[in-house]
């Protein structure tokens, strides 16, 4: 009987706390969602006419705001700009992709958004097929931005703009210069695909086995544009769908040869970790690269900053760039890049200030983090490769040159505006490939049946 | 006859404990990653002694680091307590309700009760949150609490023990005068603390590790619940296992500490006994 | 079903009804409120393509009648996670005869009782990533320790667990069993707790053995524990998601994809909710049917 009543009491008192927990912070500080509004009201005669009031703006990404280094940005743009302040929010620590599900619910349920970062080109677009972000054109003009001058990709869609470009992420191969001086091969300047498969078979050392094996590069299951990389940086197609979403590149020629490439890597001279091997290994990418278990990765732009050793990983030997490998020996040498876009949200209340702040970012802010290259035509890019290097952990370790290089004789791919289903297109291509790299069927079949699938996607999606 | 069941005895505990390392070895796990920097969580084969100590800088980072680790303990405490008393409440009402009272509609509701978890909370999560949202327990830690205080689960467990009571006890003290109330508190209640006490484990285990329901549900950084809070040791290039085994080992301490109390104190003192047959 | 006796009189029974709805209402209202609610929101949804970031306004929601419906049965990685999904359910009953002859083990033929107890629950309280991580080096099929053992009995050619299409889901499904021991243990040990002593000592006396006293009283009185566990653990297995998002992400080609995998893809990746909608739908009427007929047939084997 006493039991009983304690459990009932106990309860009570809890909920009671948990009321109390609830109303108490209300008071003392203003709710995020309450906070905006009380600045609203005040600010309601007319966008800057009263400029003494302060505008709480706030921006939605999923950063370690003092490992990226965004908390110096936003500290530099609140000491240019008095009257606005920007409240960093982040979505998910676990990552981008959850971030995005977290920003879709608060979008669903109303909740005041202004400065919104999005992870890659296929996001963005999505989010802005389902109107989550203002088009920019008009407010561009009256700021008297040219989008073209400022920056070197052309991120509009139909001609309108919805968000600058930010972070520029090239795809570039990182090598591990000591296994290559041990091979007694070149830093590679200019290569092809064929190039790139010779130097793995010669990067491999078959001495050891299992994990003690060092392979001549790495494959992860997390870069799913690998599985057409030969696609990937053509100017001209280079993604599974065309823009419109109707037809399917499937049957490219380039994408055979990436598959070609797979095979002969992965299948045929076992240079890298096999899929089967890989899928019950829960590495990070990073991980075979500075473990030197994988002397050359193929890689996305985030590891130009960590080459030099962070916290995780700590770097031993020195790093070289190279170009992202070419098909054919007289091809023009391209560049791919995931952008990461900021965009301003189209319920925002304080569109003007969060345009200023989304502008900053992706242009002088960018330079202030020192973290990633920029796509910002007025930007000294040597330069900000010099001071990215700088603050690695051991710049020693990384051959600043080299990527100048890579930067200098590139030219970058072109974005391709990828339709709203685009991700149903890829995990369709994609299980055909896993099939492929599993052994169980040919590159004929795999392409015969990505194609049929794929296109059964587009069909569903018209 | 006793030797050769002290043998089956012997042989079994050694079998048992065979098996038993293999069911250890995650929490060990836990345990050395949480001694490893992070550069040497994944050796192959796993290394169980770590190379290099670490493990002060770890523990030392993740309690007195950046994040409010005792904030973010103190917030999961009242946060499950809650849950876990006002479910038991709610649960064990319930249960006895769907079990022995006779009222019409008794089968037909509860069966609806069960079909409502058979939808997947992905589904229901984004009309849930716009929910919340709309009658304000977003945020709020009553919101938490209420959202996972009404679980089928624990009715349908206690409503399965209180079949098993026999009736006639009932009936004879429902002669001698007593109501519904009275019989739960002073006859089923008593009989059930078994299966209370399980309900309450899993129910408290669950609400503590719960990950996703805090992170929509919430969203101001200082009541974050320890799961939340312990993702944050993660970056760009994933997640900083050591650091977050470390904060998980500090975290499983509770659970521990409730089982352990839970299945020695109220299980095993209880002879379950004269009420059936 | 043990009720008590139903009163014969108008306002006893009146009473009766009064009592019933006061103990199941907070419950009840719980429920509908925070669940059913919201259940039946998803319902009307599968009826409709909804660009969800917009909320609930007029615009965002098209109706779009059965042509979820329709698009589900043609599409190939729906099929394959429906089937995924069933043969995911045999984990089930395999889990829980594992558990209950664990329970009986512990119960009464081993030393260091509790602290076996608290060994076997470790797992289902240790994190998932924990949990994972452990498994997906055990079942590395290159240089793993499971296979590494195989080997060097002889087995030249062992499964690829994970890295295979064929085994991939089975492995999935054994590491479920294994974290799911703890659970089902702590509830059979409550139920056979239950149990009263005196029937084993009758039966001891007149002359059963260990065996018989099990098939005799331990299984028949433990069945609305079993009967218990066969439902949840049914409803949780076509739930199944958590597991499959950690390791293998409904991979190797979409070997491991379930329905609720498919379903947060559709909703939270592709941004189609109207689409995740309806497979929740359909998952619910299979649960629903499956959970019914279970129910109409426990008379025949649970004792109460």
């Amino acid at each position: 009987m006493a039991k009983k009543w304690l459990v009932l009491v106990v309860a009570i008192l809890v909920l009671a706390a948990g009321c109390g927990q609830n109303s108490g912070t209300d008071r003392k500080q203003n709710g995020s969602a309450a906070g905006g509004g009380e600045q609203q009201q005040q600010n309601n005669g007319g966008g800057g006419s009263a400029p003494q009031k302060e505008v709480t703006i706030k921006f939605h990404h999923w950063y370690d705001t003092e490992d990226e280094r965004l908390d110096k940005v936003i500290e530099q743009f609140e000491r240019q700009n008095p009257g606005i302040k920007v409240e960093s929010v982040r979505l998910d620590p676990k990552g981008s992709a959850e971030s995005m599900q977290a920003l879709d619910l608060l979008a669903a349920s109303g909740e005041p958004l202004d400065v919104i970062m999005q992870p890659g080109l296929n996001d963005f677009v999505k989010r802005v097929g389902m109107g989550l972000f203002e088009p920019l054109n008009e407010h561009l003009d009256a700021m008297g931005i040219d989008m073209n001058e400022e920056f070197i990709v052309d991120t509009s869609f139909d001609g309108v703009y919805y968000g600058f470009p930010v972070h520029y992420l090239p795809w570039i191969t990182i090598l591990n210069k000591e296994l290559l001086d041990k091979a007694g091969l070149d830093v590679p300047k200019d290569w092809t695909f064929d190039d790139f498969t010779e130097y793995a078979r010669k990067l491999t050392d078959d001495t050891g086995e299992g994990m003690d094996k060092q392979y001549g590069t790495y494959f992860p299951r997390e870069h799913s544009q690998l599985y057409y990389m030969a696609l990937f940086n053509q100017p001209n197609i280079n993604a599974l769908v065309s823009p419109d979403g109707r037809t399917s590149h499937v049957t490219h020629p380039a994408v055979r040869k990436s598959l070609e490439v797979l095979q002969q890597v992965e299948m045929i001279d076992k240079s890298a970790l096999s899929f089967s091997d890989r899928i019950s290994l829960n590495l990070h990418y990073a991980w075979p690269y500075f473990n030197q278990k994988a002397a050359m990765n193929i890689t996305q732009g985030h590891m130009i900053s960590r080459v030099g050793g962070y916290s995780q990983y700590p770097a031993t030997f020195v790093t070289v760039f190279a170009p992202y490998p070419k098909i054919n020996k007289d091809d023009e040498i391209y560049l791919p890049a995931s952008i990461n876009f900021v965009g301003v949200a189209a319920t925002s209340q304080h569109k003007e200030e969060s345009l200023k702040f989304a502008y900053f970012l992706a242009t002088e802010g960018v330079v202030i983090q020192e973290k990633y290259l920029s796509n910002w035509s007025k930007v000294d890019l040597d330069d900000l490769v010099d001071k990215i290097l700088s603050n690695t952990q051991s710049p020693e370790f990384v051959d600043g040159e080299s990527l100048k290089h890579v930067l200098k004789v590139s030219k970058p791919t072109p974005l391709s505006i990828t339709p709203f289903f685009y991700s149903e297109v890829v995990n369709a291509y994609a299980e055909q490939v896993e099939l492929f790299l599993l052994g169980g069927q040919d590159i004929d079949t795999t392409i015969e049946n990505a194609e049929k699938a794929v296109q059964r996607i587009i069909d569903t999606n018209q | 006859m006793q030797t050769r069941t002290r043998f089956v005895k012997l042989l079994m505990t050694i079998v048992m404990g065979l098996f038993g390392i293999v069911m250890v070895l995650p929490f060990l796990w836990m345990l050395s990653t949480s001694f490893k920097p992070e550069s040497e969580v994944f050796t192959y084969p796993i290394e169980w002694i770590p190379r290099t100590w670490h493990a002060v800088e770890n523990y030392r980072e993740v309690l007195f680091g950046k994040y409010p680790f005792f904030l973010y303990y103190w917030n999961s405490i009242q946060v499950t307590v809650g849950t876990t008393c006002l479910s038991i409440l709610v649960s064990s009402m319930a249960a006895y309700g769907f079990s022995k009272i006779p009222f019409r509609g008794n089968q037909a509701l509860f069966f609806i009760v069960l079909a409502s978890v058979m939808i997947p909370s992905q589904a229901t999560l984004v009309p849930q949150f716009l929910l919340y949202r709309y009658i304000g327990l977003f945020d709020t830690f009553i919101g938490l609490i209420l959202l996972n205080s009404f679980s089928v689960f624990g009715t349908f467990l206690l409503r399965q023990f209180f079949l098993g009571i026999n009736n006639e006890y009932l009936e004879s003290a429902k002669i001698d005068g007593a109501g519904h109330f009275t019989i739960f508190v002073r006859i089923g209640l008593p009989l059930l603390v078994p299966a209370i006490a399980t309900y309450g484990i899993l129910r408290f285990i669950w609400t503590w590790n719960d990950y996703q329901n805090p992170l929509i549900f919430m969203r101001s950084a200082h009541k974050m619940t320890l799961q939340v809070g312990l993702a944050q040791f993660s970056d760009l290039m994933g997640v900083h296992y050591s650091l977050l085994m470390a904060g998980s080992v500090v975290a499983i301490l509770p659970l521990l500490i409730i089982f352990i109390i839970g299945q020695k104190q109220v299980i095993e003192g209880i002879q379950a006994g004269g009420l059936k047959g | 079903m043990k009720t008590m006796a139903k009163p014969k009189s108008g306002s006893a029974r009146w009473k009766e009804d009064l009592a019933g709805y006061l103990f199941v209402g907070p419950m009840l209202l719980g429920t509908l409120i925070f669940t059913v609610l919201p259940v039946v929101a998803s319902l009307l949804l599968s009826f409709t393509e909804w660009n969800f970031l917009a909320g609930f306004s007029r615009d965002a929601l098209t109706f779009v009648g059965w042509k979820n419906y329709r698009l589900l049965f043609q599409d190939p990685i729906f099929t394959k996670s429906l089937m995924n999904n069933f043969l995911f359910i045999l984990q089930v009953p395999i889990g829980m005869a594992v558990s209950l002859l664990i329970a009986l083990i512990l119960n009464k033929q081993v030393y260091f009782k509790d602290f076996f107890k608290i060994v076997y629950f470790l797992p289902f309280i240790s994190s998932v990533v924990a949990v994972s991580v452990v498994w997906m080096v055990m079942f590395q099929p290159s240089f793993g320790p499971i296979n590494q053992f195989l080997q060097s009995i002889g087995i030249s050619h062992p499964p690829r667990w994970l890295g295979d299409t064929t085994t991939a889901l089975p492995s999935i499904m054994m590491i479920v069993i294994w974290s799911g021991i703890g659970f089902n243990l702590i509830i059979y040990l409550a139920g056979i707790k239950n149990i009263p002593k005196e029937l084993y000592e009758a039966a001891s006396i007149d002359g059963a053995g260990a065996f018989m006293q099990f098939r005799k009283i331990t299984l028949p009185l433990i069945t609305p524990t079993t009967f218990f566990l066969l439902i949840t653990g049914l409803i949780s297995s076509f739930k199944v998601f958590d597991i499959i998002n950690v390791v293998t992400q409904g991979g190797p080609a979409n070997s491991t994809t379930v329905m609720v995998y498919y379903l947060y893809q559709s909703a939270f990746v592709n941004l189609k909710m109207g689409y995740a909608s309806t497979i929740a739908w359909i998952l619910f009427l299979i649960i629903f049917v499956i959970t019914f007929i279970q129910w109409r047939l426990q008379n025949k084997w649970v004792h109460y």
